[in-house]
């Protein structure tokens, strides 16, 4: 999908293309609402820290930290190849080269899982709230970055949070 | 024999050529900067709020940049600057400094990367609407024009390119 919107704005200006990648995601609420939970805390601190022990234990490795402003961010990488997408890439050559032609196979071959975590105190001044949001950009056989997206996946979000919360010795909240 | 063994050498050459063509160098990368004025770029770039509080502007800024799907990549509250890249694709500077006696601004820059080039986006509506709109409805303060009498900007940072891409 993304990679079809890079194809198609070949002809478009950079400040064209900024307006469409710059856009809010689509589902941005629900999307803020299944990378947020509240603690039961002011010591946004306390949350960092457990923060940065949960990723670790995730294989993250901690790129930026600032804790004056709650600012967390981490990354993994990871391998990505699954061997249909191989297997499919493979024949697809296979099948370029019995017509006479050549298909470079392509496939993903490494991921770059990233996390930006902020945590804010709540205007309530009882409470601390926590945002993670992961992306991955994606890099093929040959090298090159070819996709980038964001993580949307409910069950990751839960899990991380779980683990943040048990780490923390609080609970999570939902928003 | 020899016509072959020549026809084959040049067969090599174009071949090489051919292939080169398709090429881009992922190293060097060109920047290519607008074209507008600095006066016309800060005007599209700069708002102030009314706030002195700048730890709670950058914090802003950070829950913004989240909330449009950017992540953090850099970030230095004691100077003010936070650096995020959205989708691998576009990356936006933003620095927080006071103002006035009573005033915070925020200067935002927005380059877009493309094979083997970075480009200053440079339309006022992309700064508006994608980054000073929502900021302002985080900030629940409006995002006011600046016309350059009080600022007591940093030197502007130059584009980055010594971070390596995400």
């Amino acid at each position: 999908m993304l990679l079809a919107l890079g194809l198609l704005s070949a002809c478009q200006t950079a400040n064209d293309r900024a307006m469409i990648i710059g856009k809010p995601p689509e589902n941005a609420l629900a999307l803020r609402t299944m990378q947020s939970r509240r603690f039961d805390t002011t010591d946004d601190k306390v949350l960092l820290t457990a923060a940065a022990q949960t990723l670790q234990d995730l294989g993250f490795t901690i790129s930026e930290s600032a804790g004056d402003v709650g600012v967390l961010v981490a990354s993994k990488q990871r391998g990505a190849e699954e061997s249909g997408q191989v297997a499919a890439q493979i024949g697809l050559m296979i099948f370029a080269a019995a017509l006479g032609s050549y298909h470079s196979p392509t496939w993903d071959r490494e991921q770059t899982i990233r996390v930006t975590l902020a945590a804010v105190p709540v205007s309530s001044g009882k409470q601390t709230e926590v945002r993670a949001s992961f992306d991955r950009v994606l890099t093929n056989n040959h090298g090159n970055q070819w996709r980038a997206e964001l993580l949307m996946e409910p069950e990751l979000y839960q899990e991380f949070f779980q683990k943040l919360a048990a780490s923390a010795f609080l609970e999570a909240h939902k928003i | 024999m020899m016509n072959a063994t020549f026809a084959r050498a040049a067969l090599l050459g174009v071949l090489a050529v051919t292939l080169a063509a398709c090429q881009t160098s992922n190293k060097t990368s060109n920047l290519v900067l607008s074209t507008k004025s600095p006066v016309e770029l800060r005007a599209i770039q700069a708002r102030a709020f009314d706030t002195t509080d700048r730890t709670r502007t950058l914090r802003a800024v950070v829950a913004t940049l989240q909330d449009l799907g950017y992540g953090i990549e850099k970030i230095e509250p004691s100077v003010g600057t936070v650096s995020a890249v959205k989708l691998a694709s576009l990356r936006m500077t933003a620095t927080v400094y006071p103002r006035g006696q009573t005033q915070t601004a925020v200067r935002a820059n927005a380059l877009l990367f493309g094979p083997g080039i970075e480009t200053q986006v440079d339309d006022p509506l992309f700064y508006q609407q994608l980054f000073f709109e929502p900021l302002s409805k985080a900030m629940f303060l409006s995002a006011l024009q600046v016309d350059g009498s009080e600022d007591k900007e940093p030197a502007p940072a130059p584009a980055d390119t010594s971070v390596k891409k995400p």
